[in-house]
């Protein structure tokens, strides 16, 4: 019974990585648009636009379908050749004019299958003037034209540009930051818990629990430099969050570096426990308030709260929140093994 | 012999981004950037290894007290 109890947590931990590593590594991304050219086209010229699709199977679906879209206006492929499974040419005839009304000239371009879904490229086509002989195209834009779209089936993860396989990366990179977060709570609960009780056991808590938030933190930064190498181009890009979160990390070191500094016990934990409480108000602001003040490289920065549904749709939810506790637990795990060393070794000195 | 095994890391991940650079310049965006998963999930790894491995120690220098402690109580 005794098993059960102490390591029910522990296994569901486990569990929860294990669920968490492996449906987001193995469940496939959407359908998408990579690539489109040319990506400029005059008006009222013909064009053939070279598509290449992402994890699309164009040769086994029978009814494909294109358009480019303008706001609510919309004009549908004349011809469609499917190359490969992620090649195909789309022949369109761009109509004289813009629409009425519609300023903007940077087409969508959707494609649309009964196997592959719908799927497109914001920004395909850039439509210009015709430049030396009027067009011949007779065409003209449709309002509201795109009915009857197709869903793509099986569970997946959405199809991001640029992001593409990375967006993965919310279960390792996103996941860490929650876990810190929780781990740090627990931390300054039981450097309070020492404050008020001065037993020693919560001082070794609170130290077990704040090495592993910072573990997770620099695990966080870490990871957060190789995703952002390649995707915003520079492993530091001196983005107002990485910063923030750089600074927050300083702090926490600064909490073992006080404590290495103090060599009488009971004054190290006391000031120590006083050091985590105020590290911790401190890091609420630099993470959760500054970032959002500021336009930031990261999602949801700039006065929004973290995750909209743009960065998280239901799946993802599914994979993301048991990871999240997944690490906790482990992290949890860890402070527990380091915390009971802790004890340990205060009853043998 | 810590700064060693620090040298020893950096220069390996140095050494693999000049091998990624040089050998094949998208290595790391091939195939939907799959590879910056890859990456990152051995960051974690690594990051999780070299905890343990600085637990494993301080388990060590507790337990060669203990041991020292009863040989002198014998």
């Amino acid at each position: 019974m005794n098993l059960v109890k102490n390591w029910w947590w522990k296994i569901l931990g486990m569990l929860l990585l294990i669920y968490g590593f492996a449906a987001g590594l193995l469940l496939p991304l959407k359908t998408g648009i990579t690539d489109a050219s040319p990506f400029t086209a005059e008006l009222g010229k013909n064009i053939s636009i070279q598509s290449s699709g992402y994890n699309t199977f164009y040769t086994a679906s029978e009814e494909h379908r294109a358009w480019l879209k303008l706001g609510d206006y919309s004009i549908a492929a004349n011809s469609i050749e499917v190359l490969s499974d992620q090649g195909m040419t789309i022949n369109f005839d761009i109509p004289q004019e813009l629409p009425i009304g519609i300023e903007e000239r940077s087409a969508t371009l959707i494609i649309d299958n009964e196997l592959d879904g719908t799927h497109l490229l914001p920004g395909a086509v850039y439509l210009n003037e015709a430049k030396d002989s009027l067009g011949t195209s007779s065409k003209s834009w449709e309002k509201d034209a795109i009915k009857s779209l197709n869903k793509q089936e099986g569970i997946t993860f959405p199809y991001r540009n640029t992001l593409y396989e990375t967006i993965r990366n919310t279960y390792f990179h996103v996941s860490l930051w929650f876990a810190m977060m929780i781990i740090f709570v627990v931390g300054m609960v039981n450097s309070i818990r020492y404050l008020s009780s001065k037993k020693m056991i919560f001082d070794h808590k609170a130290s077990s629990f704040t090495s592993v938030g910072i573990l997770f933190g620099i695990l966080g930064l870490l990871t957060g430099a190789v995703w952002a190498k390649h995707t915003w181009g520079a492993y530091w890009s001196w983005d107002i969050k990485q910063n923030m979160t750089a600074i927050a990390l300083l702090i926490y070191l600064a909490y073992f570096v006080l404590r290495a500094s103090i060599p009488d016990v009971d004054k190290k934990a006391r000031l120590a426990s006083v050091y985590n409480i105020f590290a911790f108000s401190a890091l609420i602001p630099l993470i959760y308030v500054i970032p959002r003040l500021f336009s930031s490289l990261h999602p949801g920065n700039g006065g929004n709260p973290a995750f909209g549904s743009q960065d998280l749709d239901n799946t993802m939810r599914l994979v993301f929140y048991p990871i999240i506790i997944g690490w906790t637990l482990f992290g949890w795990w860890i402070a527990t093994i380091k915390s009971r060393t802790k004890t340990l070794e205060e009853k043998v000195s | 012999m810590k700064k060693r095994y620090i040298l020893f890391i950096l220069g390996l991940v140095l050494n693999l981004q000049a091998f990624a650079q040089g050998e094949q310049i998208d290595f790391m965006r091939s195939i939907g950037k799959i590879y910056v998963v890859v990456a990152v999930i051995l960051v974690i790894l690594l990051g999780l290894f070299y905890y343990l491995f600085r637990m494993d120690k301080n388990l060590t220098k507790l337990e060669n007290q203990i041991n020292r402690d009863v040989r002198a109580k014998k």
